[in-house]
């Protein structure tokens, strides 16, 4: 059976990078004796997908991984995981049936929060293209506009609420975002980025799948 | 350590600590507070299984609060020296220069200048005799305080020998305490502990004389500490398991302490004397606990010749029973190419796609001779042909060069071994698939060794030599791989030192020396210049000892006499091996200074 698992990843723990997250993971659900399958042949791993990595600095609440166990588990232990290091949480478990299509493929858009020099992200409200530079696997630069990017947006005081694409084939890094917004490359240090939800095509959360 | 910090430099989580089995106590009810320091990148420290036995030990007493603290990389030390950030502890972010006690430990000479580095960078003095009262305690232990001259002058005291009962009475000493002075001259009665401001060095005309003692409580040598028995379970097992991927990921459990092989080039087979080793019940209790506690999808079995434990097969065979079905690996280090090696190896091996790692040592059986490494011709490729047989496909090999007596015939040995494995894999599989890679490394003549008194060979022979194989093993089915010879160079230097290196060492960190280790930041240039403002001869320092001339490190009492390490130089070169003490006692001499354990082929006398 599948279990899924809806975690933050905050605090320190926001400078996991995602190997690191996904190893937390496996030594935390082995050390509470959590009855993994593993993959078959060389070395074997634990059936463990993640829905969408998220950089290093970046403080995630809408983690989500699916994990194979064997049938019968009681899915509740989930939630009441007692080894976790400090800033790693389980906020939601349940079963879900197993497909073949991964975690990862159904994600097409993730909201965040941008906290920081509210000034900066004026830019955003007018009507100037919103470049940035991507560069490719062969290290060709590509101009991009972060416009074409963006669902929606919301503003507070000092924040900014953003939905970006995420999914595989159209997608912008969020700090590709700062950067694009503030004309900094380096914003990313000076702002506090929170993952909030993350979405499928139609617009339902991963939780409601 | 602020976020933004965190956020611009590389591998943050190197420096965010809260890592499982890491501990965090209220300051108010701690009486000794100190870190444990280890003078290399987190990946590096977080391997070394001394940090995480002498943290959990210190930690399991209420009065003691150990943390860690390891050098940070180039990026975060630019942003320390702007005065943005402090170095600081890793579980509470405790600037060092609060500490009581900042404890390092010395694995290797190429690290001293990060020791002065890490000093400097948390803005305390790096020589002793600088640091007011308010300044921690700092102190050093580990292989290299074996011969601690070289950086005597950096260090209020150094523990040689066993730590773990050694720091619990310093620990207690330093509570009741008053003053750093009163506090070092009890110290230095306690067996281990060798406070260097109370000796000093004789320098005659430039050659090093012996010591003298300065204060009339200090004892002279100061004999190792020795650790009586592994077999206590008063000894906590909390690990602290890591996020990132160090070098050694995995749960690794001590199975015995010291080694009987004799190997004439090794230290740790000599300074670790005498074998200690654990129970069957206790090692297999103590892997599970860690692999529970932890998490871990690995475990390691480890100690100088893991193979030599008296009950190691059957504790493989049960260990492997209770992990089996967790997915759980085991590895064994040095395993050797012996029949036996392989019948334990079978009931440890998973993958036979994973390469399995050798130490020949030497090309030639004459030349295994000289430096008693007990592996036999016949046994090499009688034992690779049953692995061969066996699917195994990717074999590693370590020699050395540059060893007492070698010739150009001991070269062509390494060439030869490595063709007459690919011709037997060859020969085997019909395929000529083999993968081999081969290393040499430098033969650095250590302190306490046999080969303690013997002349670094001379760099140009070796590189010649590395030449030579580089060009004989070019082919698909080899790799070849060496150690650079300014490197070792400076490591034996430093390695046989007296007091004087220790203006080297400051010069050439003062200059801009750190992480001489690693080949990215390792700049010879700096130490040629140091050697050369100092007054020190690099040649003369490499050069050979005289038997009956004092030694910097005659300060300390190994347990092995040197009438011992003579006796086992003269056979070296008469190529007359030495069996495993474990067949009988060769009087190395531990079994008199010891105060505990066990020495084979001779009755206990306690």
């Amino acid at each position: 059976m599948v279990c899924r698992i809806r975690f933050r990843k905050d605090g320190r723990m926001k400078f996991l990078s995602h190997l690191e997250l996904q190893k937390a993971w496996d030594r935390a659900l082995r050390r509470e004796g959590v009855p993994l399958l593993f993959s078959s042949g060389y070395s074997p791993r634990p059936l463990m997908t993640f829905a969408l990595p998220s950089a290093v600095g970046i403080r995630d609440h809408a983690g989500y991984m699916d994990v194979h166990v064997e049938d019968g588990f009681d899915v509740i232990r989930l939630m009441e995981l007692t080894s976790l290091p400090c800033g790693l949480e389980v906020i939601g478990a349940k079963t879900v049936e197993e497909t073949k299509t991964s975690l990862m493929s159904v994600v097409h858009s993730a909201e965040y929060i941008l906290t920081g020099d509210i000034r900066a992200l004026d830019r955003f409200k007018s009507d100037e293209p919103l470049e940035f530079v991507r560069i490719n696997k062969r290290g060709r630069r590509h101009q991009r506009d972060a416009r074409d990017y963006f669902l929606h947006a919301q503003w507070t005081e000092n924040a900014v609420r953003v939905r970006l694409l995420a999914g595989s084939e159209n997608s912008i890094r969020v700090n590709e975002f700062l950067e694009a917004i503030t004309k900094d490359a380096d914003a990313h240090i000076y702002y506090d980025v929170l993952r909030v939800e993350i979405y499928d095509r139609e617009g339902r959360s991963l939780w409601e799948l | 350590m602020k976020d933004s910090t965190l956020k611009r430099i590389q591998k943050p989580s190197r420096y965010i600590g809260g890592e499982i089995g890491s501990v965090v106590k209220d300051l108010k009810n701690v009486q000794v507070h100190m870190a444990f320091a280890f003078p290399d990148l987190y990946e590096v420290g977080m391997s070394h299984l001394g940090l995480h036995l002498l943290y959990s030990l210190l930690n399991s007493h209420e009065a003691f609060f150990c943390e860690r603290v390891f050098a940070p990389d180039k990026d975060l030390e630019a942003i320390i020296r702007e005065g943005e950030e402090e170095l600081e502890t890793l579980e509470t972010s405790t600037p060092l220069r609060q500490l009581d006690i900042l404890g390092f430990t010395l694995q290797y000479e190429l690290s001293y200048t990060n020791v002065l580095n890490m000093l400097s960078m948390a803005g305390i003095p790096i020589r002793s005799h600088e640091r007011v009262e308010e300044m921690p305690l700092v102190i050093a232990g580990g292989p290299c305080a074996f011969n601690p001259e070289p950086m005597a002058p950096f260090f209020d005291l150094f523990v040689i020998g066993d730590g773990e009962e050694t720091l619990v009475e310093l620990l207690n000493l330093y509570a009741k305490s008053k003053s750093k002075e009163s506090f070092l001259k009890k110290a230095c009665r306690i067996r281990g502990v060798y406070v260097p401001a109370f000796y000093e060095e004789i320098h005659d005309g430039g050659v090093f004389g012996g010591h003298r003692v300065l204060y009339d409580g200090a004892t002279y040598p100061v004999q190792k500490a020795i650790l009586k028995s592994l077999k206590s379970n008063d000894y906590p097992i909390e690990h602290i398991v890591p996020f990132m991927d160090v070098v050694h990921d995995r749960a690794f459990t001590e199975i015995f302490r010291g080694c009987t092989q004799g190997c004439r080039f090794c230290q740790a087979g000599m300074i670790y004397r005498p074998v200690r080793e654990k129970s069957k019940e206790q090692i297999v209790e103590h892997a599970l606990q860690l692999i529970n506690k932890g998490g871990y999808e690995e475990v390691s079995l480890t100690s100088l010749s893991s193979l030599d434990h008296s009950e190691i097969k059957e504790i493989v065979a049960e260990l492997h029973e209770r992990i089996q079905e967790k997915k759980i690996r085991m590895s064994l280090p040095s395993l050797r190419l012996d029949s036996f090696s392989l019948d334990v190896l079978r009931l440890v091996s998973g993958p036979k796609r994973s390469s399995l790692t050798f130490a020949p040592e030497a090309g030639t059986q004459r030349m295994r001779d000289v430096i008693n490494k007990n592996v036999e011709e016949d046994d090499i490729f009688s034992n690779a042909r049953i692995l061969f047989e066996e699917g195994w496909s990717r074999l590693k090999l370590y020699f050395m060069l540059g060893l007492p007596t070698e010739t150009f015939e001991d070269v062509r040995g390494i060439e030869e071994t490595a063709k007459r494995l690919r011709a037997l894999y060859k020969e085997v599989t019909g395929k000529d698939r083999l993968q081999l890679s081969i290393s040499t490394a430098y033969l650095v003549p250590k302190p306490f060794t046999p080969f303690q008194w013997v002349a670094m060979a001379p760099r140009h022979v070796v590189e010649e030599r590395q030449k030579y194989l580089a060009k004989a093993l070019r082919s698909r089915q080899f790799s070849y791989s060496y150690h650079e010879g300014v490197v070792s160079n400076l490591e034996a230097v430093l390695a046989r030192g007296s007091r004087k290196l220790a203006d080297v060492i400051e010069t050439a960190f003062r200059k801009g020396a750190s992480f001489d280790g690693w080949n990215t930041y390792f700049r010879p240039e700096i130490w040629e210049k140091a050697f050369e403002i100092c007054g020190v001869d690099i040649q003369k320092e490499l050069g050979e000892r005289d038997l009956d001339e004092p030694l910097p490190w005659d300060i300390v009492d190994s347990g092995v006499s040197k009438e011992y390490l003579k006796r086992e130089l003269r056979r070296a070169l008469e190529e007359k091996t030495t069996p495993d003490c474990r067949k009988g006692c060769h009087g190395c001499g531990i079994n008199t200074t010891r105060t505990g354990g066990v020495c084979f082929g001779m009755p206990d006398p306690l």
